[in-house]
C-alpha cells in the first residue's frame, strides 16, 4: 500500500486514520510524519488510530505506535487505538511488544467518545 | 776591493745569509711569501712560499722590481714606492691589499713590510712576509653570506621573532619585533625583555618554564607599545644551544592576536546581545508570561533566560508561563535537560511552564532520545498553551455576543 493513499481526517478537533491492513516500514514512518504534521496544522488535541483492518502487527510496527503517541503528546494530544483485532492483541501480548501509554477504545465511535471525556476531565482540572 | 768587500757585508743577502740555519728555516716556510728586497725593491731572496703563493721561480724573479706584484692600479698610484718610504720611516708596514700572481690573477693578501737596518741604522733592504688571504676571504665570504641569509630569514619572518640571553635582554629581534613594539632595533637590544609587558612576572615565569621544559607553546602576554598600546600575542619559544649543547638562550615568535581576540570580544558581544534580544519574557495575560525561545540553548543561556523567566514570574505574579520552542532549531538532550531544569524551577516558585511550539521535528528528537517529559504540559502551538492556561486559571474567553 503506498504512503500517499494514507488519509488523515480531521473531525472535532480530532484526527482520525485508517492503518492499512498490512502496512510495510516505509508506510509506517509516512503516517508518522502525516500524522504529526497534520497536528500542527489543525492544532487537534487528540488522535484516533483505526486499527481495525490491520492483520498483524510487527516489532517496527508496534515501537513507531508508541512512538508516535508520545510524539503527539508532546504536542499536546492524546492518542486512542481503536478497534485492534483479538488476534493482534493476542500476538502483542505474547510478544510482550508495548504499547506506551496509548489508550484503546473497541471501535472509532468509542475511541471519539473517550478523547471527549478526556478532554472534560483536563478541563476540570 | 774594500769597497766592494763592504757592499757585500751590507747587502740585505749578506745580513740574512750569515745564518745558514735561519735560511733553512725560511725555506720551510711553504704558507708565507718570505722574500727580501734591496733599497729600491728588487727582489734578492725567494723562499718557497713565495714560489707557492706568487707563482715566479727563484731563477725568475731575483733581481726583478717587487711591483709587479702590485696590480697595475696601485703601480700607477706610486704605491710600490710608497710602501718602500713607510716602511723604512715608521719601521713597519702592515696592509692588507689586492696582489698580482705571475699569471695575472689576483688574490687578497696580508703584507708585511720591515725595514732591514746595518750596524749603523742605514736601512739596506727590506723584508717582506705575505701570506695569501684567498681561503681566509672566501671563509669570511660564505660566513657573510650565511649571515645574510640568516638575518634576511629572520627579517623576512612576519611574525616577531626574537631571541632572549640567559640574562634576560634581548639580543637580537627582527623587523615585525620592531613594529609589534614600536621600537627600534637598537632600542630593544641589550634592554630587558621583560619590562615589555603589562605583567612582567607572567613573561618572567614563561621565561623560566622555557629553561625548565625546554619550550613554551601558545604563551598568552600583552605587550605594551612605546605609544602606550597593548598588544595581546602568544608566544612560541624554546632554549638554542651551541655546539657543545649548552643553551645560550632562548628564540621566540610571538603572534599577534589582537586582531583576532578583537573579533572574539565582538562576536561574544553580540551573542550576548543576542541572547538578550532573543529571551524576552512578556506578560500577555493576567496570570500569564510568555517566553519564546530563539536560537539555541546553551548551559550559560540556559542560566540567563531562567533568571529572567523567574523574575518576570515574581514580578507579575502569573501562576502560568508558557515556555515557547518553536524557534528552537534542534533540541539535544543537554538542551532537553535545560528546559527540564527551567520547568522545575519555576515549578518551585508555585507556578506552572506549559512547553508549546513543539514542532513535529522536536517531537520526534525528543522521542528518539528517550527524554522524559511525561511531567511537563506541551502543546504544539501557542494557542494551545494559552488555552490551557485559561484552563488552569479557570477562565472562559467568551464571544462578546454570548456575554450577560
Amino acid at each position: 500500500m503506498p504512503a500517499e493513499s494514507i488519509s488523515v481526517i480531521k473531525l472535532r478537533g480530532l484526527l482520525l486514520v485508517t492503518v492499512p491492513p498490512d502496512p510495510d516500514d516505509t508506510t509506517v514512518s509516512a503516517l508518522q510524519e502525516k500524522v504529526l504534521q497534520a497536528m500542527v496544522q489543525h492544532e487537534s488535541r487528540g488522535l484516533v488510530l483505526d486499527i481495525s483492518t490491520v492483520q498483524t502487527l510487527d516489532s517496527f510496527f508496534a515501537r513507531t505506535v508508541v512512538e508516535t503517541v508520545q510524539m503527539v503528546g508532546l504536542m499536546g494530544g492524546r492518542t486512542v487505538l481503536a478497534g485492534m483485532r483479538a488476534n493482534v492483541a493476542v500476538t502483542v501480548t505474547q510478544l510482550g511488544l508495548s504499547i506506551g501509554n496509548a489508550l484503546t477504545a473497541l471501535d472509532v465511535d468509542r475511541a471519539i467518545e473517550l478523547l471527549d471525556a478526556e478532554a472534560s476531565k483536563e478541563l476540570r482540572l | 776591493m774594500k769597497r766592494e768587500v763592504k757592499t757585500k757585508a751590507n747587502s740585505p743577502a749578506a745580513v740574512l745569509g750569515s745564518q745558514e740555519s735561519y735560511r733553512q728555516l725560511v725555506d720551510s716556510v711553504t704558507d708565507y711569501a718570505i722574500i727580501m728586497l734591496d733599497q729600491d725593491g728588487h727582489v734578492v731572496s725567494w723562499n718557497p712560499g713565495a714560489e707557492r703563493i706568487q707563482g715566479y721561480t727563484k731563477r725568475e724573479i731575483i733581481g726583478k722590481h717587487f711591483e709587479r706584484f702590485y696590480t697595475t692600479e696601485d703601480v700607477r698610484r706610486g704605491l710600490p714606492g710608497q710602501d718602500l718610504k713607510n716602511a723604512a720611516k715608521i719601521g713597519r708596514v702592515e696592509s692588507e691589499v689586492l696582489r698580482v700572481r705571475k699569471d695575472g690573477t689576483q688574490f687578497w693578501a696580508n703584507v708585511i713590510l720591515s725595514p732591514l737596518r746595518d750596524q749603523e741604522g742605514t736601512v739596506r733592504g727590506f723584508a717582506k712576509a705575505t701570506r695569501d688571504l684567498t681561503e681566509l676571504k672566501r671563509a669570511e665570504e660564505t660566513a657573510r653570506l650565511a649571515s645574510t641569509y640568516n638575518r634576511s630569514l629572520i627579517d623576512a619572518t612576519l611574525d616577531p621573532l626574537l631571541t632572549i640571553g640567559p640574562d634576560g635582554k634581548l639580543m637580537d629581534v627582527n623587523g615585525a619585533t620592531e613594529a609589534v613594539t614600536g621600537r627600534t632595533r637598537q632600542e630593544l637590544i641589550g634592554t630587558d625583555f621583560f619590562d615589555y609587558f603589562t605583567e612582567p612576572e607572567r613573561a618572567r615565569a614563561g621565561y623560566q618554564q622555557i629553561f625548565r621544559d625546554g619550550s613554551v607553546r601558545d604563551y598568552p602576554l600583552e605587550l605594551r607599545r612605546s605609544d602606550g598600546q597593548v598588544v595581546s600575542v602568544l608566544f612560541n619559544a624554546s632554549v638554542y644551544r651551541d655546539e657543545a649543547g649548552n643553551v645560550i638562550g632562548i628564540v621566540a615568535v610571538a603572534r599577534d592576536i589582537t586582531e583576532r581576540k578583537q573579533a572574539e570580544a565582538r562576536i561574544q558581544q553580540q551573542s550576548r546581545e543576542i541572547m538578550e534580544l532573543s529571551t524576552p519574557v512578556m506578560h500577555v495575560w493576567q496570570g500569564v508570561v510568555v517566553a519564546p525561545l530563539i536560537g539555541s540553548l546553551d548551559s550559560q543561556r540556559t542560566q540567563q533566560f531562567m533568571e529572567r523567566l523567574l523574575d518576570r514570574i515574581v514580578e507579575t505574579n502569573s501562576p502560568v508561563a508558557l515556555m515557547d520552542i518553536m524557534g528552537v532549531p534542534a533540541v539535544d538532550s543537554q538542551t532537553a535537560q535545560h528546559l527540564i531544569e527551567t520547568v522545575s524551577a519555576v515549578r518551585l516558585l508555585g507556578a506552572q511552564v506549559v512547553m508549546t511550539g513543539v514542532r513535529p521535528a522536536i517531537a520526534q528528537t525528543l522521542v528518539h532520545l528517550g527524554i522524559d517529559l511525561s511531567g511537563i504540559i506541551t502543546r504544539s502551538s501557542l494557542s494551545a498553551g494559552l488555552q490551557v492556561a485559561f484552563d488552569i486559571l479557570e477562565m472562559q474567553v467568551v464571544p462578546k455576543d454570548k456575554r450577560l
